[in-house]
């Protein structure tokens, strides 16, 4: 009797993955279809106005030595007025050189005003809403210490703040140094499938696009209203994306204002900022799920992706056990076709899980690119399935224990590779 | 003195900043990759029309495959007959006719061997994290295998009565799926041809490539399978199925796919005509 139920019961899990992945696959092959051959929704980039709002950008940097001088003159060489433009580099707890090249900056450049952090949490949400307090611009846009914004991306994402509902803009993250090795070649495969379909996808078809934390910008003073950024969650973007959409603001996707990044160089790294990822993206989850249903904002299409964009770091988690059960069903018996089938459709579905894009969303992203040499690597994406499956799992093991155990968080930065001489 | 290239490219990015540097003024410029998109299709027109050639597909599938399994198991039947063993090959019903399979034992583990099979799946799953040399994609790939691998001996060891399949029962299982397999794969591909600006023969050929090649590979599996469990004992059953079982087939499929999306980005790439432009 035990033993029957034990068998339906890891049968029924089986069939509810099974239809959960696809649902996800219809989703993503729409995404896909529209992003190729569909309607899309222009960005404000195109729109001419003097009457630009007034930026504060924000670099918050912990041990950036390597970086920060890169970042901080790409920034000074923006086309966006110099009057209306304030830089905040924040040096939060570093003990490398970073203060020193922040103070060299601060001695020529009058509109850089840097923001030493040597006591208080650490961390990105923590020095952001200390900077709140003070920062002069309407418009904060923030780019991480690695970033190289290119000349006109301020103005292309600041602009979009002149339409009354824009709470926050998203810009595209591209690696720069793609061709490093196999990682970051893959990490850009990823990236593609997850900003040129997914991201313009969503904000062509009026569902969530996510504002990602970096490249992007949000208005200050609606930040402060809605209570600023919860140090505890350790992913602020996906926070603010939530909190913008349960109270009726729209985040926009700016397609083209591109923003060169550096992508992980080693696996080691990738898997840390891979988990943290996760861990925050599902503490999110269990925030925001219910006010968002409850946003009275939000169409029945915008709730049901937000469901699926919260849901999306849950997916491995999922899938792992899916795993024990088919492991389970097979030592019972019990392995029949169905069973055998889930194995090939859930690899099939959800091969490449850095940014939830199947093999097909990130074929298409990568034609529209470009990338003629990298779609090749396409199938190697596969290897990447277990490795994800396992680091997102732990992430989001780590975001269910810290809701049972009510535990914060610590800030973890990405390790920098940049060499010193570049 | 450093430029602006200098300061801002690592030693890949700069050559080639230097190379667009050098490259001649273009008398014209065309909008950015955010503005592109795919030519026009009709997709519905399309979805029929391969929806069509899938239905054929599977046809032609459901047709040939009780000849392809008899096939594989008289080639299995071949190499594994010898003087003293004659196996036979036995049908079992599916879909519209029937699977053929060689009726061949494989082997019980022994005690011993399931001791030793555990023990040094163990050492394997505790040395992999310390194999720095091995990234960590492939270390954790390796690691399921012999996490896996653990779990069947443990279950001989303890349970070696309860095992519940012959070698008869997994082929049956293993050549069924195949066939499932076999039948998804053009609408797999299909779906994911959709969107794609290339003639409709050329997306036709590479489905019909797939198959063959899944129809090839996964025969030359089923024999492997055989010899696996008949030589090493069933002890790998589980990872056989696992791990090169149905999950292996993902690779070949995404590898004709993206080969086929490279070659066309090539031809796109030259010709400015052939993308629709938002403006």
């Amino acid at each position: 009797m035990g033993l029957a139920f034990l068998v339906y019961s890891l049968k029924a899990y089986i069939i509810v993955i099974s239809i959960i992945m696809l649902i996800y696959s219809i989703r993503h092959f729409i995404f896909s279809m529209n992003r190729s051959i569909g309607e899309q929704k222009l960005f404000y980039q195109d729109i001419i106005d003097t009457d630009l709002p007034s930026v504060t950008v924000i670099i918050p940097m912990h041990n950036e030595e390597l970086v920060a001088a890169n970042s901080l003159e790409a920034i000074l060489n923006s086309d966006y007025p110099s009057d209306k433009l304030e830089i905040i580099p924040i040096e939060d707890h570093s003990e490398d050189g970073t203060r020193k090249i922040l103070e060299r900056f601060e001695l020529i450049h009058k509109n850089i005003h840097p923001f030493y952090r040597s006591s208080g949490n650490r961390g990105k949400p923590s020095a952001m809403n200390e900077v709140l307090q003070f920062a002069q611009g309407d418009v904060i846009i923030v780019f991480d210490a690695d970033y190289i914004p290119p000349r006109g991306i301020i103005r292309n994402i600041a602009i979009s703040f002149l339409d009354p509902e824009v709470g926050a803009v998203m810009g595209r993250v591209i690696p720069i140094n793609v061709s490093s090795n196999l990682i970051t070649r893959l990490l850009d495969l990823e990236r593609t499938g997850g900003y040129q379909i997914d991201q313009q996808a969503r904000y062509n078809l009026k569902l969530i696009p996510q504002y990602g934390g970096t490249v992007g910008g949000f208005r200050k003073d609606v930040a402060i209203a809605l209570g600023g950024f919860n140090p505890n969650i350790i992913t602020e973007d996906t926070e603010l994306t939530f909190k913008l959409y349960a109270r009726g603001w729209k985040v926009v996707y700016a397609n083209r204002a591109e923003c060169y990044e550096e992508a992980p160089e080693t696996w080691a790294v990738r898997s840390r900022q891979v988990t943290r990822w996760a861990r925050g993206h599902c503490q999110v989850f269990f925030r925001y799920l219910f006010p968002m249903l409850k946003s009275k904002y939000l169409s029945f299409l915008e709730k049901f992706d937000g469901i699926l964009l919260l849901f999306i770091y849950f997916i491995p988690l999922i899938l792992l056990i899916g795993i024990g059960a088919s492991l389970t069903l097979f030592f019972l018996g019990e392995m029949n076709l169905f069973s055998s089938i889930f194995v090939f459709i859930m690899v099939a579905t959800y091969s490449s899980f850095g940014n939830a894009a199947p093999f097909y969303q990130i074929g298409v992203g990568a034609l529209l690119d470009g990338s003629h040499a990298r779609i090749r690597l396409l199938a190697m994406l596969m290897f990447n399935f277990v490795y994800y499956m396992w680091y997102i799992s732990k992430g989001a093991f780590h975001a269910i224990f810290d809701v049972i155990f009510t535990r914060n968080p610590e800030w973890q930065k990405t390790q920098r590779f940049r060499k010193q001489d570049q | 003195m450093l430029t602006n290239v200098d300061i801002f490219f690592g030693k890949g990015e700069r050559k080639i900043a230097r190379k667009a540097e050098e490259m001649p003024v273009k008398s014209l410029i065309y909008h950015h990759r955010a503005y592109r998109k795919l030519p026009k299709v009709h997709p519905w027109n399309t979805a029929l029309e391969f929806f069509m050639c899938a239905v054929i597909l599977n046809l032609i599938i459901l047709f040939i495959y009780p000849s392809i399994t008899y096939s594989i198991s008289y080639i299995g039947k071949i190499i594994f007959s010898n003087s003293i063993e004659q196996y036979e090959i036995l049908n079992s019903p599916f879909i519209l006719g029937d699977v053929y399979i060689l009726d061949i034992f494989g082997r019980y583990p022994s005690l011993t061997f399931s001791i030793y099979s555990a023990l040094s799946s163990m050492v394997l799953i505790i040395l992999m994290p310390l194999l720095k040399f091995i990234n960590k994609p492939i270390s954790i790939w390796l690691t399921l295998i012999f996490l896996i691998n653990l779990i069947s001996s443990l279950f001989f060891i303890f349970f070696s009565d309860f095992f519940p399949y012959s070698m008869w029962i997994y082929l049956d299982l293993y050549i069924k799926t195949e066939i499932c397999i076999w039948l998804i794969i053009p609408y797999l591909l299909i779906f994911a041809f959709l969107p794609l600006p290339a003639n409709f023969f050329s997306k036709l050929k590479l489905v019909v490539v797939s198959l063959i090649y899944s129809i090839i590979f996964g025969s030359i599996r089923y024999i492997v399978f055989i010899f696996i469990l008949r030589e090493y004992s069933y002890i790998f059953m589980a990872v056989v199925f696992f791990i090169f079982g149905p999950f292996f087939n993902f690779i070949y499929i995404i590898s004709f796919y993206s080969m086929f999306v490279s070659r066309l980005a090539v031809k796109l790439k030259g010709d400015v005509n052939k993308w629709g432009w938002l403006f």
